[in-house]
C-alpha cells in the first residue's frame, strides 16, 4: 500500500474512458468560456444591483461547473469505490500540499471571496499599494485595472494576510480626494462654504 | 395623519399629510418580483434598441376621440385643487399641527400643486430672470418680494440652479424662513428640489406637508370624480379583456366584480396623480371586441357614459435610451431637480458641452421622455416618461426623491 492503492485505481483506465473524460472537460471549459463572455456582456446592459449580482455570479458558476466536472470525470476514469476515491483524493491532496500549495491557497481564498465579497467587479480597491477598479474575479485571482490602464492580477490568497482597502464596497458612491494649496491667511469659513457649494452642485454627487 | 375634511374634497383624496408620513402604495411580493424582472427585461430590451422606445399601445382597439377623452378624463381643475388646499391648510393651522407663518407644500412632479397655488387668491412671487444673483442683489430682491404678507411661491424649483452661483436665492430665502422673517405665505416645492435642499440644509425644519399618496381606492374615487364632473353622471369603465369594472367607484352594496387595474395603476405611478392620470388617458378605449361590448350593455349599472380600459400590460411606456455615457442621467436629473430648464441652463448645471446636450435632448425627446414647452422653451420630463426616468436615475445611484 506504498502508493495508497493509486496504482490499482488507475490501472482500470481505458482509452475510451480518457476520451470521454476529455470530452466532458472540453464541454465544461466551453461552458465556462461562454459564461465568462455572456454574463458580463448581459450585465453591462443592466444597472444597479442586478448588474453587480450578475457579475458576482460568474466565479460562482465557474466553481460550480468545475466541481460538477470533477464529480462527473472521476467515475468515468475509475470505479467509484471507497478505496479508489480515498486513493485519488489522497494523492490529489498530497499533490496540492507539496506542488500547488499556493495555488490551492488562492483557490480556497477564491471560494471565501464568493460569500464574504471583500470586492466585487466595479469596486475600487487598493492592495499592496496598487489601486484600481476590479475588472474580473477568477477562481484563483482577481484582475484590477489601475488609473494608468495597467492590469494587475491579485491572487485571492493575499486575502489571508494583506490589508485590503475598498473605496466603494459595492455601492455607487466613491469618495474622491483632491489636494489643494491655500493661502495661509485664507478665510476658513468662506472657503469651507465655497467647497461645500462646489461639492453639492457637482452633477456627480 | 389625515384631516377631518377628507370627504369634502374629492379632488384631493386623502387630503394633506405631514411629509414624513407619506408612504408609497402597498403591493404584494409577487407583483414586486414581477416588476423587478420586467425592469431587467426592459433594460436589456433598451440596449438592443438603443434609441429607446416611445409610448406604444399594444392592442388594436380604437382609442377615445379627443372630445370624449376630455369628457371622460379631463385635466384636474387648478381652482378646485386650490380651494381644497386652502381649506386643508386652514385645518392644519386650526388643529395646531402647523403654526409657522410659511407653509411648505412638497409634492412630486405633475401633482398640479404649482398651478393650484397660482390659482389661489394670493400675490404670486415669480422667479427673477437672472438666477445667478450675488448675495447683495439677492437680499434686496427678497426684501422687495416679501414686503407684504399673503404671498404664494408656486414652485421653489424655479428659483435656483444647481451651480455654485445659482444657490444664493434659495439660501437667502431659507435663512429668512428659518427666522420667521419672510412674512406669511405658501410655498410649493417639487419633491426633487426638496430632496436636494434638505440635504444641503439638514438643520432646516419647516414642517412641510404633502398630498396623500393615491392608493387604488383613492385613485378610483379621484378618476370617478374627474369623469363625473359637474353633471354627476358616473362614467362606467370596464376592462377590455375580461369586462371587470374599473369605474364607477365601488359602492358598499355593489355586487359587480372589480378589476385590480386601479391598484396596479397606483403602483406603476407610485401614487403620483399626474402620472396616473396620464397613463389613464392612454388606457381608455372606445370599444373592445364586439361580444364584450354586448355583454357590457347588459351589466351596466346606470345609463351613464361608457368606455373601456386596456390592461396595463397592453401599454408600453417610454423607456430611457441605452447609453454608455452619463449624459442621459445628468440631463434627466437636472430636469427633475429644476422642474424643467432651458438648454442654456442645462449646459450650466450639468457641465456637458452644448453639442452633446442637443444630441441627448433629441434622443430623449424622440423617446417621449421629455418635451419642450412651446412658450418657455424649457425642457421637462413628461408624465408618461417619469416612471422610467426615476427608475433609471435610482439604478445609477443618483439621489432621487422620496416619492
Amino acid at each position: 500500500m506504498g502508493d495508497f492503492g493509486l496504482k490499482d485505481a488507475l490501472s482500470s483506465i481505458t482509452s475510451t474512458a480518457i476520451l470521454e473524460a476529455i470530452a466532458v472537460v472540453v464541454a465544461a471549459s466551453l461552458l465556462i468560456l461562454v459564461i465568462q463572455k455572456l454574463v458580463p456582456a448581459v450585465a453591462s446592459k443592466l444597472s444597479g444591483k442586478p448588474r453587480l449580482y450578475l457579475l458576482a455570479l460568474v466565479p460562482l458558476l465557474r466553481l460550480l461547473i468545475i466541481i460538477l466536472t470533477i464529480v462527473m470525470v472521476v467515475p468515468i476514469l475509475v470505479e467509484p469505490s471507497f478505496e479508489n476515491m480515498l486513493a485519488i483524493f489522497g494523492a490529489l491532496g498530497l499533490a496540492l500540499e507539496f506542488a500547488f500549495k499556493d495555488y490551492a491557497n488562492s483557490l480556497i481564498a477564491g471560494i471565501v471571496t464568493l460569500y464574504e465579497m471583500p470586492y466585487r467587479p466595479g469596486d475600487w480597491i487598493e492592495v499592496n499599494g496598487y489601486y484600481g477598479e476590479v475588472r474580473s474575479i477568477g477562481t484563483r485571482a482577481a484582475e484590477i485595472v489601475t488609473l494608468d490602464d495597467t492590469v494587475i492580477v491579485i491572487p485571492h490568497g493575499l486575502l489571508w494576510d494583506t490589508l485590503l482597502a475598498n473605496g466603494n464596497d459595492g455601492t455607487d458612491n466613491l469618495m474622491c480626494v483632491a489636494e489643494l494649496y491655500l493661502d495661509p491667511n485664507h478665510d476658513v469659513a468662506r472657503l469651507r462654504s465655497l467647497f461645500r457649494d462646489v461639492i453639492y452642485t457637482c452633477p456627480l454627487t | 395623519m389625515t384631516t377631518d375634511t377628507d370627504q369634502d374634497h374629492p379632488c384631493l383624496p386623502g387630503g394633506l399629510i405631514p411629509l414624513d408620513q407619506w408612504k408609497s402604495p402597498e403591493t404584494s411580493v409577487h407583483k414586486t418580483v414581477r416588476a423587478g424582472f420586467q425592469d431587467i427585461l426592459e433594460q436589456l430590451r433598451s440596449s438592443i434598441t438603443p434609441e429607446g422606445r416611445a409610448f406604444e399601445k399594444l392592442d388594436n382597439l380604437p382609442a377615445l376621440s379627443a372630445a370624449k377623452l376630455k369628457k371622460f378624463a379631463p385635466e384636474p381643475s387648478a381652482e378646485e385643487l386650490a380651494n381644497a388646499l386652502n381649506q386643508q391648510l386652514e385645518v392644519f393651522r386650526q388643529d395646531g399641527h402647523h403654526n409657522r407663518p410659511v407653509n411648505f407644500l412638497v409634492a412630486p412632479p405633475f401633482s398640479g400643486v404649482p398651478q393650484a397655488l397660482v390659482a389661489m387668491n394670493r400675490r404670486v412671487i415669480m422667479p427673477p430672470d437672472n438666477l445667478l444673483m450675488s448675495e447683495q442683489e439677492v437680499s434686496g430682491w427678497w426684501d422687495e418680494q416679501l414686503a407684504g404678507d399673503d404671498w404664494v411661491l408656486p414652485e421653489l424649483a424655479d428659483f435656483w440652479l444647481r451651480h455654485r452661483s445659482g444657490l444664493s436665492l434659495l439660501k437667502e430665502f431659507f435663512a429668512r424662513v428659518a427666522l420667521d422673517n419672510a412674512g406669511e405665505g405658501v410655498v410649493g416645492c417639487s419633491s426633487w428640489c426638496w430632496q436636494f435642499w434638505i440635504q444641503y440644509l439638514p438643520e432646516l425644519h419647516t414642517g412641510p406637508v404633502t398630498l396623500t399618496c393615491l392608493t387604488g381606492d383613492r385613485l378610483t374615487q379621484w378618476l370617478d370624480y374627474l369623469a363625473s364632473g359637474k353633471s354627476g353622471r358616473h362614467l362606467t369603465a370596464r376592462m377590455t379583456h375580461d369586462g371587470l369594472y374599473v369605474l364607477p367607484a365601488r359602492s358598499k352594496d355593489s355586487k359587480d366584480k372589480y378589476s385590480s387595474f386601479a391598484q396596479d395603476l397606483a403602483n406603476v405611478a407610485r401614487g403620483n396623480r399626474g402620472v396616473a392620470h396620464a397613463i389613464w388617458q392612454r388606457a381608455l378605449r372606445a370599444k373592445p371586441e364586439e361580444d364584450a361590448e354586448q355583454e357590457g350593455a347588459e351589466d351596466t349599472p346606470a345609463n351613464g357614459p361608457k368606455c373601456w380600459v386596456a390592461p396595463l400590460d397592453q401599454l408600453s411606456l417610454p423607456s430611457v435610451p441605452h447609453s454608455s455615457g452619463r449624459q442621459c442621467g445628468h440631463i434627466l436629473h437636472a430636469l427633475l431637480l429644476h422642474n424643467g430648464v432651458s438648454r442654456a441652463q442645462l449646459e450650466l448645471v450639468t457641465g456637458i458641452p452644448g453639442q452633446e446636450i442637443s444630441l441627448t435632448l433629441a434622443r430623449l425627446t424622440r423617446a417621449e421622455l421629455i418635451n419642450q414647452d412651446a412658450q418657455t422653451s424649457r425642457y421637462q420630463v413628461t408624465p408618461l416618461g417619469y416612471p422610467a426616468a426615476r427608475k433609471y436615475l435610482q439604478a445609477r445611484g443618483y439621489p432621487v426623491d422620496g416619492f
